[in-house]
């Protein structure tokens, strides 16, 4: 469903020297299956998922997501994903019910069948009490509910999380990961970024290591375990990253102490 | 293809958006339904103020106009005088309770006030100290008869006795003539004739100090009164004499105003609302794209917007209607509010019996001038919205935003400015003006004036519609590019740019450097020109001009050419292509000289050249006159800007510009560029066509050696042309076909322009050399017309 060939990313800024981003980077996620990427910051996860999400062109190679070139075709991609940033991005002065409705507008559902989803997704989630209750006064996890909720309206076949649980307390964040396994089991294909070791490890059927702007790892937890014979992923996030990657990134500082 | 419901969804979304936001509604609803009426409030208690405040006049000497019928009487206004709206403003005090140094300070300043002695100015801060010792605004001074006779013998004196007279501080004198002088008075009331030739009028004076508005004030009501009191003493010296007032009235004249009242108003409201709706829907439309663009960025929604199946263009096209709305919405509550605000406060100054400039003209306006008002505003919302759109597409924050807003208006005021100024008729030229010409064309439909709006409909609705067209697809093309949403949030550096750019140098000029460049250029010419004093003579003015061409022109491209680019020769083309080139490029100025002449005379003829800027040419043509010879001219002003103009623009430039690559926008930029530089509105646009040519025939060739040499030639046949003997063109079959001449009495030439079939001929010859000759560059380099850019080739030097 996602199958990503030699992507690249070459970013210019005038105050700085050029760089690239992430390159070279292959990697593939099926349907029913959810696939974390590891990276420390600046390891270009947002990158990566922002050209999956057609926000950024792909300075060289090309992605297919469902089927469609994220070069080739970005307005057919963009019909076939759902895209969760950490930044909640929902519009303040709409409820929760507004915001959702519009964006299932935009993807042209009609009134009926947007409807019926809606009502769906709102019992389905317990999101009832944000009908009502405008976005702004909202905390941090109902937003992202919400956010979800509107990544959903069009029931996509992937869905894209990009640090979804950053800055929610534990509550909030065990509420999020539950909706994104419930969602697996409804065989929609997953790429879940996230810093945090833990859910990733409770959560994904396989994990990709991205480190310097390139995949030093991916498998499953246990092909990860036996590969790099560490007892748990957070070691072997660690050894990966205190490594300076193929790439020239240079290990992450005072890492190395940790690890050992 | 643009899906109109989506457009709706999102129109509808964002104008719920902005309904709910208490600061727009704010700034477009309520700021303009309190505003009018507390600033017609606030006028009216100002008026108020004004009005009523009394002011204080000192009066001195008041006992001098005894046997005169006197304009005081019993510490006041005489009977007649009294019901004045001015003397009853006037609060008088008199001299007794002043001091003596009130009366000597007046006096000498009587017998030398106009001259700016040290002794004079002594006098007059002494009276100053004294006016405001007795918390007096205004002093009256009546002379006594006594100084009326010394003032006159002190004009028959020498300058240099008056000072003399002043300094000596001649009360004394004063006194002692008082006496000599009453027999005069009695003698004027003796005998009329003699007295008519005689007596000496009382002499009054009013001393003000003009830095205070009081003092200002109270002489102006101070001066009516006198006013009348004049015109009532010259009535009753006419009578004594028995002579008619008539005589005062040589002639009757009367003015009488045929314009009805209601075309009377609209002309009023014409010039005030037209102003206001521009200006509020301008600002209405600024802060709504503000909010829309940069405001949606800054809260991270634009990103999920633009993963949403909505094209670009449905997303500005549907914040374009919203800011539309909001910027329609502005500028007709502001509209509605100025016009019922003016209206009573009108009546208002009506019922008070003001003879005020409001309650005299202002009348309602006529209905129909405020429908197209209300009509104006699609298009107006349209353009200000597209360009607000746009600029705040640009913006990375609401801050950034509002910063863009200072020089967006310092762009546009002028603009609506213009049709505002007393004295400016609309014409082609201006009706071809973004804003300028909207707001005209507003302005004569406003009026009544159909028949010439009929006649202007036509450019106006193309250039503004051209404007918004242009600004729509900037504003898409920037949703098209990812910078939208990520551009750099790194505070800008300078010197860290230009410490990278001369590390990093590329092979090309950079879009920026091209700005940076352009900018330098500008802003050497305008202190070098500003720092000029005008050229006396042929010799001042070639050193001025080689100095601004070497120093503004040329030595900035070649100096961001050598720093900021790894390759300064390809940069500025300095290459050597063929003979063939360099011929063809001769040939291609002769034969597009009539078409430019043509194009010339259309620009004159649209924008006139003024009587001011004929002046000047008629001072360089004898600047003309003192050179040595004919090859100073030439080498002075047609081939040394040749080779420095084409340095910069065809050289830097234009190879900055190419990195664009869409071939006719680095054309027409260069070209506007190449204009901007130019001294006048008519020489730049006729320079920016000249420009197209020149970055054709640059981009064509590959070769700068091309463009001097058109350049050059171009600019000789200009300065050459003049000067062509009539006998020449009349001894030439050629000349005489292509030229069409005018002699005056004495056989010199007064005028020579191209014949049009000659002209015709010449424009196909040029334009078949322009683009049927292939082989203006080296065979195995492609045409950088498709994009590519032309190969690095052996340097000049080396040639």
């Amino acid at each position: 469903m996602i199958d990503v060939k030699n992507i690249g990313k070459h970013y210019e800024d005038v105050n700085a020297e050029p760089f690239w981003a992430i390159r070279n980077v292959n990697f593939e996620v099926r349907p029913g299956e959810i696939v974390g990427l590891l990276g420390p910051n600046g390891a270009g996860k947002t990158t990566l998922l922002r050209i999956l999400s057609t926000m950024l062109r792909a300075t060289r190679g090309d992605a297919f997501v469902g089927g469609y070139s994220v070069n080739e075709a970005p307005e057919e991609v963009r019909r076939h994903i759902g895209f969760v940033s950490a930044n909640t991005a929902v519009y303040d002065r709409m409820t929760g019910w507004e915001f959702v409705e519009y964006f299932g507008k935009l993807y042209e559902l009609d009134d009926e069948q947007l409807r019926q989803r809606m009502e769906k997704i709102f019992h389905s989630f317990q999101m009832d009490n944000l009908r009502d209750l405008f976005c702004g006064k909202m905390s941090t996890g109902m937003k992202q509910k919400v956010s979800i909720a509107r990544a959903l309206v069009h029931d996509p076949p992937v869905l894209i999380f990009d640090e979804a649980t950053l800055g929610l307390d534990i509550i909030a964040a065990r509420s999020v990961l539950q909706m994104v396994s419930a969602l697996r089991d409804d065989g929609k294909c997953i790429v879940f970024s996230s810093h945090i070791m833990r859910e990733v490890e409770r959560l994904c059927d396989r994990v990709a290591v991205l480190h310097g702007g390139t995949i030093v790892a991916q498998g499953s937890k246990q092909e990860l375990i036996e590969q790099f014979k560490e007892p748990d992923l957070e070691e072997i996030f660690f050894r990966l990253i205190t490594v300076p990657c193929p790439t020239g990134g240079t290990p992450i500082a005072g890492m190395s102490e940790v690890s050992s | 293809m643009i899906r109109w419901k989506n457009v709706w969804h999102l129109y509808k979304r964002e104008l719920r958006d902005q309904w709910r936001d208490r600061r727009t509604l704010f700034t477009v609803v309520v700021l303009p339904l309190m505003l009018y009426p507390i600033l017609g409030m606030a006028m009216m208690q100002i008026t108020q103020f004004m009005r009523e405040k009394p002011t204080r006049v000192l009066v001195v000497g008041e006992e001098h106009l005894h046997g005169h019928r006197s304009l005081f009487v019993d510490q006041g206004f005489a009977p007649g005088y009294q019901q004045l709206a001015e003397a009853k403003l006037l609060e008088l005090n008199f001299s007794e309770f002043s001091s003596d140094n009130v009366t000597v300070a007046a006096e000498q300043l009587c017998l030398n006030g106009e001259q700016q002695q040290p002794s004079t100015l002594r006098w007059q801060e002494l009276l100053q100290k004294e006016m405001q010792a007795s918390q007096a605004d205004a002093l009256l001074f009546v002379a006594p008869p006594s100084l009326v006779v010394q003032e006159e013998e002190h004009q028959t004196q020498p300058s240099s006795d008056q000072s003399v007279a002043s300094d000596s501080a001649s009360r004394v004198i004063g006194d002692a003539l008082i006496d000599s002088n009453e027999p005069q008075l009695e003698t004027f009331e003796d005998s009329t004739d003699q007295a008519l030739a005689s007596a000496r009028p009382p002499q009054v004076r009013l001393f003000l100090n003009s830095s205070s508005d009081q003092s200002r004030v109270a002489g102006a009501r101070m001066e009516t009164v006198l006013k009348k009191w004049h015109q009532e003493r010259l009535r009753e010296r006419l009578q004594e004499v028995h002579v008619s007032e008539d005589i005062l009235k040589p002639f009757h004249y009367e003015s009488k105003d045929l314009a009805r009242t209601e075309v009377v108003n609209a002309h009023i409201w014409a010039k005030i609302l037209p102003f206001i709706l521009f200006i509020w829907m301008l600002t209405g439309s600024y802060y709504c794209a503000v909010d829309l663009c940069a405001g949606e960025k800054e809260r991270g929604t634009l990103e999920t917007l633009l993963c949403s199946p909505a094209q670009r263009r449905e997303i500005v096209v549907g914040k374009l209607l919203t800011t539309m709305t909001f910027s329609s919405l502005s500028g007709a509550l502001n509209v509605i509010c100025t016009v019922v605000t003016g209206v009573l406060l009108a009546r208002q100054f009506a019922n008070n019996g003001e003879s005020n400039f409001l309650a005299a003209a202002i009348g309602t306006p006529p209905i129909a001038s405020l429908v197209w008002l209300f009509l104006a505003m699609i298009p107006i919302s349209a353009l200000f919205g597209a360009l607000s759109i746009a600029i705040a597409a640009f913006a990375r924050s609401t801050k950034e935003g509002q910063h863009y807003l200072m020089p967006f208006l310092m762009v546009c005021v002028p603009l609506m400015i213009i049709p505002v100024v007393q004295g400016i008729e609309f014409d082609l030229g201006l009706s071809l003006i973004p804003v300028t010409g909207l707001m005209f064309l507003l302005r004569l439909l406003f009026e009544g004036q159909y028949g010439p709006a009929a006649r202007f409909a036509v450019p106006v609705i193309l250039v503004n519609g051209w404007c918004v067209h242009w600004a729509i697809s900037w504003a898409v093309s920037q949703f098209n590019q990812e910078s939208v949403l990520f551009r750099p949030t790194d505070r800008f550096s300078f010197w860290k740019w230009v410490g990278n750019r001369i590390q990093r140098r590329e092979e090309l000029p950079t879009i920026g450097q091209v700005i940076l460049c352009t900018a330098v250029i500008l802003s050497l010419r305008f202190f070098m020109q500003i720092a000029s004093v005008p050229p006396t003579g042929w010799n001042a003015f070639a050193f001025q001009s080689v100095a601004l061409l070497l120093v503004a022109v040329a030595f900035p491209a070649i100096l961001f050419s050598y720093f900021f680019t790894s390759s300064p020769y390809r940069t500025l083309r300095l290459r050597f292509n063929s003979i063939a080139s360099i011929g063809g490029a001769f040939l291609l100025a002769i034969f597009f000289h009539p078409m430019i002449t043509g194009f010339q005379s259309l620009v004159v003829k649209i924008y006139p050249i003024t009587a001011e800027l004929q002046g000047v040419q008629h001072v360089m043509m004898q600047l003309f006159s003192d050179a040595p010879n004919m090859w100073a001219i030439l080498l002075i002003l047609a081939v040394l800007p040749a080779i420095c103009e084409e340095l910069a623009f065809r050289g830097f430039i234009l190879s900055g510009l190419q990195r664009l690559e869409r071939p006719g926008t680095t054309i027409v930029l260069s070209a506007i560029l190449f204009g901007a530089t130019h001294g006048f509105l008519q020489q730049s646009i006729v320079a920016t066509f000249t420009g197209v040519i020149l970055a054709l025939l640059a981009m064509k060739t590959g070769s700068l050696i091309p463009c001097i040499v058109y350049h050059a030639t171009h600019n000789a046949i200009t300065l050459q042309l003049p000067m062509l003997r009539p006998e020449t063109v009349e001894q030439s079959r050629l000349l005489e076909f292509i030229f069409a001449i005018e002699k005056d009495e004495m056989g010199n030439l007064v005028n020579i322009h191209y014949e049009l079939l000659p002209s015709l001929i010449m424009i196909v010859f040029g334009w078949w050399i322009l683009f049927g000759m292939e082989n203006w560059q080296e065979e195995d380099e492609p045409s950088p017309l498709l994009g590519a850019h032309p190969k690095s080739s052996p340097e000049l030097s080396q040639v």
